[in-house]
């Protein structure tokens, strides 16, 4: 359950009907009719489309979407008619019409996944997870956009869409064909900080760990030596909340405990052959667990550990239970909620630690892409896809970007940037570029050269630093942990070798193989079953399947150097 | 013949049905050509009818996936524990009730004890998390005072499947007691007055006159509940379960769950679906025909 | 009477104590979910509500409230629970009627009983059910949500086996009197039946209240979702924070669904709640074939 869900999909495909509806006039008409005149001329050639870049007569692209309720508006705004779909209606000639949308994610998905095998098409730009667009490119029903984005791709945008090396890129290319725009978001604000109470540090005499060793130290101080001054023995070691999840951007997840053993479970790592190999089945895996289990042997974790979702080992933080534990940078705002416990004030990201004492330590992210956006074979306008999302890039990030009016507003409590379906982010947006502008912004008490962003950003933390814990802690800490991120150094990174759409054999063995994982790892660190049994582990893994889909990744990896 | 004459004489009873019966045709039946996916290789744009045929493939592949046979043992223990408690504590309730006097009490406490019912397992788990944890949990706290070790009935093998029955027989008996207290008013009461005037105590009333009474619906629900004899309640056990206790939790819908998560597998799942659905059908059958020679009662 | 009346009294009392207790133990939850949905996130995400709120507000009910689709859905549910209900008891009725005919009486009853309880065991699963709805341009209708589930099979089982129940005499000299089978079900039976039908009505409508996944595969847009597809809807999925990086911050503050899930069952169970003692009134034992025999 702590897997990744996969993401979002798409699809749809009404083009030439939806085409002939609007030439037949009717609402569609009227609606656009009097919008026609347009000032944006300029703002399109600025966006990098070339002199066709707006449509006369204007097109209507048919599309679904989730909308979720973090979605919120101006008045006068729905997801239909907003800032962004006039812009891209006086700029670009499009107008989008959702047919239908959701409130979840995984209800979208869901829903599309029964319209898709029961053989309808959806629409005419949609979105879908890797598995769904695997699916739809050996169906053959996706056009293919690598002319669309050669010719119509602003510079920006190119460099934006491979602002990961290429792996997104390459990741929705087949046979040499691109066939869906991934949305790209940074793998850097995946890595795990270790988040510690530091008045409790300071109750029982400790400072910042540096190792493996000084963390378990302080596990100990926290568990025997009353850090909270209750004078109860009532507070626990290292949090960690069931599942376990191995891999790290979570709520007190292992994926940083791991990392200090140069173990990178779950993620694909090069061999000394230079061969990928699993991460989980590798012998320094069994050390980390060993540990582990020495630990919650001697009571420095959790007993019912095993047992407690995030929510619940929520409840501990609040309830001054646990003081350390590995998490995302966003930890600081779930589970810590210090609107409820001032004293969480205290608790500070800092550095993860290794077995060695070496710092700083490397950490492995999945680059895989969680959604793309693609067209339908059949949609007359494949290149509309590239506009929208050079658009979309274009008035963020580009020469002639508002984020105030396209981002969010002022203070950050309507998010402008959310109404757009077709949209990908710069991998360096929160670090360094949000970090850096805003730290430069406050040594120097000035914040003009800030986007709207970044002055929601900075206003928070200046908040904070000004005493309103409440409004600033969240923004503040997270900053603190992105600092902590860069600090260990922005290269300092391991992707996993393979990021593309799950393999036949994974289709097929992988929720067993995961299950067994979860299974294996859980009984060994609450010594229910011995270290040695993780040997067996490896051996069955490797049986059940788990061979099977090493060769298939390999085979995958050689395809895409 | 008969059949003719039937139709002839009893049209109003067939004109009757045939409202039901369309709505069931378009409805249930027509769906029905979805099972030629458990045979075949599904691939949504191929569709139902141009997927490759591939037999019995995917049975071959779900008996012999790691899992499945304990999931199915898991699924059968607490499914059938659960019919059973399902069963029986709803008809202790309903007599229990029956022998309230007072109408207030026995109105409040039948709505009462069906609020739990509308608890999604969701919530349910939070609250149960809260309550059963060994480390102050309340429930564990008594037993302490009992003189009892605590127990983790969340993180013990040998406790997880008691606390997913007790839970979902505490959640429904409420809602089960209705159909049972319905049945109670249909029973004769001039033979209570007999019985008053032979003699006869409450107690004996209840063996004689009130049990045999309702026995017919339990045997009714009984039987129909066989139809969930592999439906271990996936909402309960996908919140409640963990990895330490897959190995007695996990059920037949947890694992198609995990299939599907993977990627929409709809071949396994139809196949696993399928292979349900004959199995509880095998079993009503046995139960309809046991019934029907043994006490000449047809239950539908 | 009398003389039993020590043991008896004994029975009656450990009997009150007991279902006491009994309803406690289901009423203690609930109070639980209630002061929960009435205290504020940061309580109740600490485990600090017992069966008080803690820092009282409404919020969970405001957010469930604000916009104006919690009124849409709330309509779309009324119409679906009248329309849905009473189509589902008229089939019933009707469908069930026959069929509690003795197989002597009417030979192809056992027939028909298969033909529906096939149904309740095998169902062609999602796609080809959509595929259904979708064919007959059901979707986006309210009889998407009414017509599909309008037999329902166990009810009928049900009703047929509460019919059989009544005694025989009645439907004969009904039938003797020239009443044709329609103004025997509806004169005769159903006026004697009405525990079963308050059952039978009881557990429809509790069914079309609160269910929720139909409406979200066969309605396009939340603007039309019945009220459970919204409720449950507007709660978010918390796995979706371990993709989160800071393209959404909104979406972590906004996490604590625990007050908003509490709200959700309480806007789902209080309207079952205010009909239920209406329809209880009809289980008081005896009253049926009292009247009868009279």
């Amino acid at each position: 359950m702590n897997k990744r869900k996969s993401a979002l999909v798409g699809l749809s495909v009404l083009s030439s009907l939806s085409l002939a509806l609007a030439a037949c006039g009717g609402e569609n008409n009227s609606d656009n009719g009097p919008e026609k005149p347009s000032t944006a001329a300029a703002a399109s050639n600025a966006a990098g489309a070339d002199a066709a870049g707006k449509y006369d007569p204007p097109i209507t692209v048919h599309s679904i979407r989730p909308v979720d309720s973090t979605v919120t508006y101006d008045s006068g705004e729905d997801i239909s008619n907003n800032r962004w779909s006039e812009y891209f209606k006086d700029a670009l000639g499009i107008d989008m019409v959702y047919d239908w949308t959701t409130a979840k994610n995984d209800d979208y998905v869901n829903k599309l996944n029964v319209i898709i095998a029961s053989g309808d098409k959806p629409a005419d730009i949609y979105q879908v997870n890797a598995s769904q667009l695997q699916q739809l490119a050996d169906a053959g029903v996706l056009a293919d956009l690598t002319e669309a984005f050669d010719k119509y791709a602003s510079p920006l945008t190119k460099k934006l869409m491979n602002g990961d090396g290429g792996k997104g890129m390459s990741s929705a290319t087949f046979g040499g064909k691109l066939l869906a725009l991934p949305q790209g978001s940074a793998t850097i604000t995946n890595n795990d900080v270790l988040w510690i109470r530091t008045d409790w540090l300071k109750n029982v005499g400790l400072s910042e760990p540096k190792s493996i060793d000084d963390l378990v130290k302080i596990a100990d101080a926290f568990v025997n030596q009353d850090p909270d001054k209750n004078g109860k023995k009532d507070t626990l070691g290292l949090g960690i909340t069931q599942g376990p999840s191995p891999s790290n951007g979570g709520v007190a997840d292992l994926g940083g405990w791991f990392a200090g053993f140069k173990a990178y479970p779950d993620r694909w790592v090069k061999d000394a052959a230079g061969q990928a190999v699993f991460g989980s089945i590798q012998p320094e895996v069994k050390q980390a667990l060993a540990k582990l289990q020495e630990m919650y042997k001697s009571g420095l974790i959790d007993k019912e550990w095993a047992v407690k979702d995030s929510d619940k080992f929520g409840e501990d933080v609040l309830t001054n239970k646990v003081g350390i534990w590995y998490g995302a940078n966003w930890n600081s705002m779930y589970p810590i909620d210090i609107s409820k416990n001032k004293d969480l004030l205290n608790v500070k990201p800092f550095s993860i630690v290794a077995v060695d004492g070496k710092q700083p330590v490397m950490q492995a992210v999945d680059p895989s892409v969680n959604t793309y956006f693609v067209v339908s074979k059949d949609f007359k306008h494949p290149e509309a896809v590239v506009k929208l999302m050079t658009a979309f890039q274009e008035k963020l990030w580009g020469e002639s970007s508002e984020f105030e009016k396209y981002g969010t507003n002022a203070n950050q409590s309507v998010s402008y940037f959310k109404y757009p379906l077709v949209q990908s982010w710069p991998a360096t947006k929160d670090i360094p570029d949000n970090l850096d502008a805003i730290r430069a912004a406050l040594s120097s008490n000035d914040a003009s050269k800030l986007n709207s962003e970044q002055k929601g950003i900075y206003t928070s933390i200046k908040a904070f630093n000004d005493g309103d814990i409440v409004t600033g802690y969240s923004t503040a800490r997270q900053y603190d942990a992105f600092e902590v991120i860069k600090k260990d150094d922005l290269n300092n990174q391991l992707f996993s070798l393979f990021y593309g759409a799950p393999t036949p054999t994974m289709v097929e063995k992988k929720q067993a193989l995961d299950k067994l994982e979860q299974e294996v790892f859980t009984k060994i660190i609450m010594g229910a079953e011995p270290v040695d049994e993780f040997d067996k582990f490896v051996s069955d893994w490797k049986k059940l399947g788990g061979d099977q889909i090493t060769q298939e990744v390999n085979d995958w990896v050689a395809s895409h150097k | 013949m008969r059949v003719l004459n039937s139709f002839k004489r009893d049209y109003t009873l067939h004109l009757m049905l045939v409202p039901a019966l369309l709505l069931v045709l378009i409805f249930s039946y027509y769906p029905m050509f979805g099972f030629v996916i458990a045979f075949e290789k599904f691939v949504a744009h191929k569709g139902f009818f141009h997927s490759q045929w591939i037999g019995f493939d995917n049975f071959r592949y779900i008996f012999k996936m790691p899992d499945f046979w304990p999931a199915f043992r898991n699924t059968a223990i607490i499914a059938i524990l659960k019919i059973v408690g399902n069963l029986i504590v709803p008809i202790v309730i309903a007599l229990l009730l029956n022998e309230v006097r007072q109408t207030f009490i026995k109105r409040g406490v039948q709505i009462l004890v069906y609020l739990p019912h509308f608890l999604s397992w969701v919530i349910l788990a939070g609250i149960l998390k809260d309550i059963l944890s060994p480390s102050g949990g309340i429930v564990n706290e008594l037993i302490s005072a009992l003189g009892f070790k605590p127990i983790f009935f969340l993180g013990d093998n040998h406790w997880f499947r008691f606390t997913l029955i007790a839970s979902d027989v505490w959640k429904e008996f409420g809602f089960n007691t209705i159909v049972y207290t319905a049945a109670l008013t249909s029973i004769n009461p001039s033979l209570y007055e007999a019985a008053v005037v032979d003699g006869a105590s409450r107690w004996k009333q209840t063996l004689y006159i009130t049990l045999p009474g309702i026995v017919p619906i339990i045997i009714l629900l009984a039987t129909i509940s066989l139809g969930n004899v592999l439906n271990a309640g996936f909402d309960q056990v996908f919140n409640l379960y963990s990895p330490v206790t897959y190995s007695t939790g996990d059920i037949l819908d947890t694992l198609v769950y995990r299939v599907g998560i993977v990627s929409a597998q709809y071949s396994v799942s139809t196949a696993i679906g399928l292979f349900k659905s004959i199995i509880s059908f095998v079993l009503i059958c046995a139960s309809y025909g046991l019934a029907y020679r043994l006490a000449n009662y047809r239950i539908f | 009477m009398i003389k039993s009346s020590l043991s008896r009294r004994t029975f009656l009392v450990c009997n009150l104590v007991f279902l006491t207790g009994l309803s406690l133990l289901c009423v203690l939850p609930i109070l639980n979910v209630l002061a929960v949905s009435f205290s504020s996130a940061g309580a109740a995400a600490a485990g600090e509500v017992r069966f008080w709120p803690v820092d009282f507000n409404v919020k969970a009910y405001e957010v469930v409230m604000k916009e104006g689709k919690f009124f849409g859905a709330l309509g779309m549910s009324a119409e679906r629970l009248l329309l849905g209900t009473l189509i589902n008891m008229v089939l019933c009725v009707l469908t069930a009627y026959p069929l509690s005919k003795d197989s002597r009486r009417f030979p192809l009853r056992t027939a028909y009983a298969w033909i529906f309880v096939f149904t309740i065991l095998f169902n062609g699963g999602l796609i080809p059910w959509y595929l259904a709805v979708k064919q007959t341009h059901l979707l986006d209708t309210v009889w998407a949500l009414i017509l599909p589930g309008a037999v329902n099979v166990f009810n009928i089982i049900l009703m047929l086996n509460f019919f059989r129940g009544l005694p025989k005499e009645l439907e004969e000299s009904s039938l003797i009197d020239g009443a044709g089978h329609l103004k025997t079900l509806f004169l005769i039976f159903l006026p004697i039946s009405l525990p079963s039908l308050a059952t039978v009505t009881l557990f429809t409508m509790v069914g079309h209240w609160n269910s929720w996944f139909d409406g979200l595969m066969l309605m396009k847009s939340p603007e039309r979702y019945p009220l459970a597809t919204y409720l449950q809807s507007i709660e978010i999925d918390l796995s979706t924070l371990r993709q989160l990086n800071l393209t959404d911050p909104d979406t972590a503050r906004v996490v604590s669904n625990r007050t908003g899930r509490a709200a959700q069952i309480f806007m789902t169970a209080l309207p079952i709640l205010i009909v239920y003692p209406f329809l209880q009134k009809y289980f008081v034992s005896g009253l049926v074939m009292g009247s009868v025999k009279e």
